[in-house]
């Protein structure tokens, strides 16, 4: 038994160093490529980002670092695929608005600016909003498994019902934010940015169908359904038109 | 007597009346037929005054003149309730083309009070041909051939010489004198040379030199489609219902009369009318058949368009002319915009059509930020007045054209050429150096982007509180069943009622009240026994028990008797019997209960 013990307690240390040190190296290698952005080596630091997101070590620090490197070195689509990727991790973070903005403006893309409602149910990310509404429901649902343990087992003792009902009403009330930041958010994660310049709209999905616009690089779109290689799409100002597969890139990675 | 009586009742049934009358409400009413005229014509203002008496007070209106017509009154009695109604009637006629607004009609009452209408609308719109010839007010002389005439028709004065393609506006009247009984009206313009909208005529009241008549009036066009010299005239074929007499008697034949239906046509004087060929000479290449007198104003929406993103050009012409004939205004070949069918729609400014505006919304698509300028736009159009052709080149509006980004070509104009301002473009920031710098802290890392409400596992996890928001759910639904069973309710208050039973056995021992022991005693072990057997607790008696009516419980018998006799008899019991009574009873309710 106690051989188990020890056995057990030595794999949790060795889990935990391993985690440790697994962030302590991410975070010297994430150092380094700032200090080569910061030293003009922004196709370095551009290779280092992309090599961390690789490994599938994301945040939205690493996915901001990035998209300033890719507008440095010219791309303005993966700049602002990755701006709105960072976004999606901290959609209140006034830097990364800042610098979408500034790179669209500076492109002669669309910037849309945020009703107060919207900004205010972007002040918790995604994932949250998800555990919020989560957390909530659980305690509603808590104080309501309590109140009928306390008046089928104790009836005898008088039941706190006031507190009890207040309680629960507060818990599902908690649960309405979350709906609105979940319903607000996941609208906007289902697009995709346009990742060359001049794309045109075609009317249908075929390569020789008529072109009916054209979008640019770094413009957002919204996915609406696929046939063969390509896409149908729907730009900010409600245009419809398919464009090929590989011309957007969605926010979220398809693999 | 019965004469007396007879007098009495008819001034009881009007005083009745009376009464009635005076305790209706005044009411003023007003109506306005129709709404909408135009020039030359009028409507009818009806006035109705309910419950009261006197003139109304009529507004004055800039532009609009009241004529009164006809005056009326009407008086009902329904289930003894007399009511009086006065109608007037008015002519309303204006002097000019426009939107009025008649004020409230005013009626002053005994008493100084005050009753009004609400305020009504009139539209006049211009009319389709110059009214001077068309003697709507009445006071110009009437021409030779209508003088003694009961009914007469006019066609308004039409232009000497037309073009082909050319329409002019024409209104042709049909009057006939009031108290003239007619059917069937048909009227008409003739004219070979010519092609004529349907016409539709508008009925109202006019005094044509002090004679009320009724008057159709119908607005149309005319427009000239083969060249040549041509009589133009207006006609209206009727039916006229003639009084005839019946008789050759004087008197009898105004007593016994029958109405005769008669054709008779009626047509005004002939105008000649030389409609000519459009000229050949100095014809632009964008003429498309207009004739009139026009002007165009262009504008895009909107001012500010990427590459590849559709502007709209929106070229309004107005005017005087044929607007069937006024096709999209022409725009310069230019390849590097895409261009789509531009769709028109017509408004008219008048009844006959004939003045208006016809908007056409050019949709336009840039395929290049090179484009420097919107293609221009020509519209011309024949003004037969002058007898010459005008082209009309507006200046195409300011549109700014966004480049594609990340294109270093981005922010161009697109302008007007020549003097037309042309907007600078928008300035690249220096690459990178206007970027807020990299964050230091890699922050808070994760496996992907995916959301965790788009993963399964959290779905899932969401068993956790449903599941206990279900037992809670449970638990609340047994409990709200256990607290309305209406046998528990009673169980629940008998076992209250014990307890204090129990209590008061208790006191009384510590008194020493050997009554009020006894009582409490006895009472809970008669209802214990009772609900146990499904009787009721007055049945538990020590002769029942002896009787072999109940079931047998040892010691019950004694202990009852001993109860009653202390609570009946007073007798009191010592201390040492009183804890032995306690205990008994505590021991057979236990029993009893078990």
């Amino acid at each position: 038994m106690k051989k188990n013990i020890l056995l057990s307690v030595c794999a949790f240390v060795f889990c935990c160093g391993t985690v440790s040190l697994r962030a302590s190296t991410v975070d010297l290698q994430f150092d380094q490529y700032n200090r080569a952005y910061a030293e003009g080596r922004t196709a370095e630091a551009l290779q280092g980002y992309q090599t961390l997101l690789n490994n599938h070590q994301i945040s939205a620090s690493l996915l901001f670092n990035l998209a300033n490197a890719s507008y440095r070195q010219g791309d303005v689509a993966r700049a602002v695929l990755n701006y709105e990727r960072a976004r999606l991790l901290k959609p209140s973070d006034p830097d990364i608005r800042a610098n979408l903005d500034l790179v669209r403006r500076s492109s002669g893309l669309t910037v849309a600016e945020d009703p107060f409602w919207k900004r205010a149910l972007l002040f918790f990310s995604l994932d949250q909003w998800a555990w919020f509404g989560f957390s909530a429901f659980l305690l509603a649902s808590l104080i309501s498994c309590i109140r009928g343990v306390w008046q089928n087992f104790w009836p005898a003792r008088p039941c706190p019902q006031q507190l009890f009902n207040f309680s629960m009403v507060a818990a599902l009330l908690l649960i309405l934010p979350a709906a609105a930041g979940l319903f607000v958010q996941s609208r906007d994660l289902d697009r995709a940015v346009v990742m060359h310049n001049e794309v045109m709209l075609k009317l249908s999905p075929f390569d020789k169908a008529e072109a009916v616009g054209e979008l640019h690089a770094g413009e957002t779109v919204r996915p609406l359904k696929e046939f063969d290689n390509y896409v149908l799409v729907e730009n900010q100002s409600g245009r419809r038109g398919w464009v090929g597969k590989s011309q957007i890139e969605t926010l979220l990675p398809q693999s | 007597m019965k004469k007396h009586l007879y007098r009495i009742m008819l001034i009881l049934v009007l005083l009745a009346g009376t009464g009635t009358l005076r305790s209706e409400e005044a009411k003023i009413e007003a109506r306005l037929n129709p709404e909408r005229i135009t020039l030359g014509e009028s409507a009818e203002l009806q006035v109705s005054i309910s419950g009261g008496g006197g003139e109304p007070k009529l507004p004055e209106v800039d532009g609009l003149r009241f004529i009164k017509v006809s005056q009326s009154q009407q008086m009902q009695m329904i289930n003894f309730n007399v009511s009086v109604q006065n109608n007037i009637g008015y002519q309303v006629q204006a002097s000019k083309p426009g939107e009025y607004q008649i004020p409230p009609i005013q009626l002053v009452l005994e008493g100084n009070k005050t009753l009004q209408t609400q305020p009504l609308k009139l539209s006049v719109l211009k009319s389709a041909a110059p009214p001077p010839d068309m003697g709507g007010g009445g006071e110009a002389q009437l021409p030779h051939n209508e003088q003694d005439q009961l009914i007469f028709v006019r066609l308004s004065k039409l232009p000497e010489k037309m073009y082909s393609g050319q329409v002019v506006p024409v209104t042709i009247r049909v009057c006939i004198r009031n108290g003239m009984n007619v059917q069937n009206l048909n009227p008409k313009i003739n004219g070979e040379a010519f092609s004529i909208k349907p016409l539709e005529f508008h009925r109202s009241q006019e005094q044509i030199q002090n004679v009320p008549y009724e008057v159709f009036t119908a607005s149309t066009t005319l427009a000239a489609v083969k060249q040549g010299t041509y009589p133009v005239s207006a006609s209206a074929e009727m039916v006229v219902l003639m009084r005839e007499k019946l008789s050759n008697d004087d008197f009898m034949g105004s007593i016994f009369q029958q109405l005769v239906p008669k054709q008779i046509s009626r047509e005004s004087a002939a105008q000649s009318v030389e409609v000519l060929p459009l000229p050949e000479q100095n014809k632009p290449a964008s003429f498309a058949g207009a004739i009139g007198r026009f002007e165009m104003s262009v504008k895009a929406t909107p001012d500010e368009v990427h590459v590849g993103d559709p502007l709209t050009l929106s070229m309004q012409i107005s005017g005087i002319g044929n607007f069937d004939h006024v096709s999209a205004p022409v725009l310069a070949p230019d390849s590097a915009w895409k261009t789509y069918t531009a769709g028109g729609h017509f408004t008219p400014s008048d009844a006959s059509g004939y003045d208006g505006k016809k908007i056409f919304d050019q949709p336009l698509i840039p395929q290049s930020t090179s484009i420097k300028s919107l293609p221009a736009v020509e519209f011309s159009y024949f003004d037969p007045v002058e007898s010459k052709y005008v082209v009309l080149k507006p200046e195409p509006p300011v549109v700014r054209l966004l480049g594609a980004a990340g294109n270093s070509a981005s922010g161009l104009a697109a302008s007007a050429p020549g003097p037309a301002p042309v907007t600078p473009p928008v300035p690249n920031p220096p690459q990178g150096s206007i970027l807020l710098p990299n964050q230091i802290e890699i922050g808070a890392l994760s496996q992907n982007l995916r959301p965790v409400f788009r993963q399964p596992w959290f779905w899932t996890l969401q068993s956790i509180p449903l599941s206990l928001a279900l037992a809670g759910f449970f638990l609340f639904w047994r409990y709200r069943l256990h607290v309305t069973n209406p046998i528990r309710k009673l169980r629940r208050e008998q076992d209250r009622h014990w307890l204090e039973l129990e209590t008061t056995m208790d006191e009384a021992r510590r008194n020493g009240d050997s009554a009020h022991l006894a009582q409490a005693g006895c009472r809970l072990l008669r209802e214990r026994l009772a609900r146990t057997l499904g009787t009721s607790p007055e049945n538990i008696s020590p002769d029942n028990l002896r009787a072999g009516s109940l079931p047998q419980v040892a010691g019950l018998t004694e202990l009852l008797e001993l109860g009653d006799a202390v609570s009946y008899s007073g007798r009191r019991l010592s201390s040492a019997e009183m804890d032995d009574f306690i205990q008994r009873i505590k021991t057979l309710s236990t029993g009893i209960q078990s």
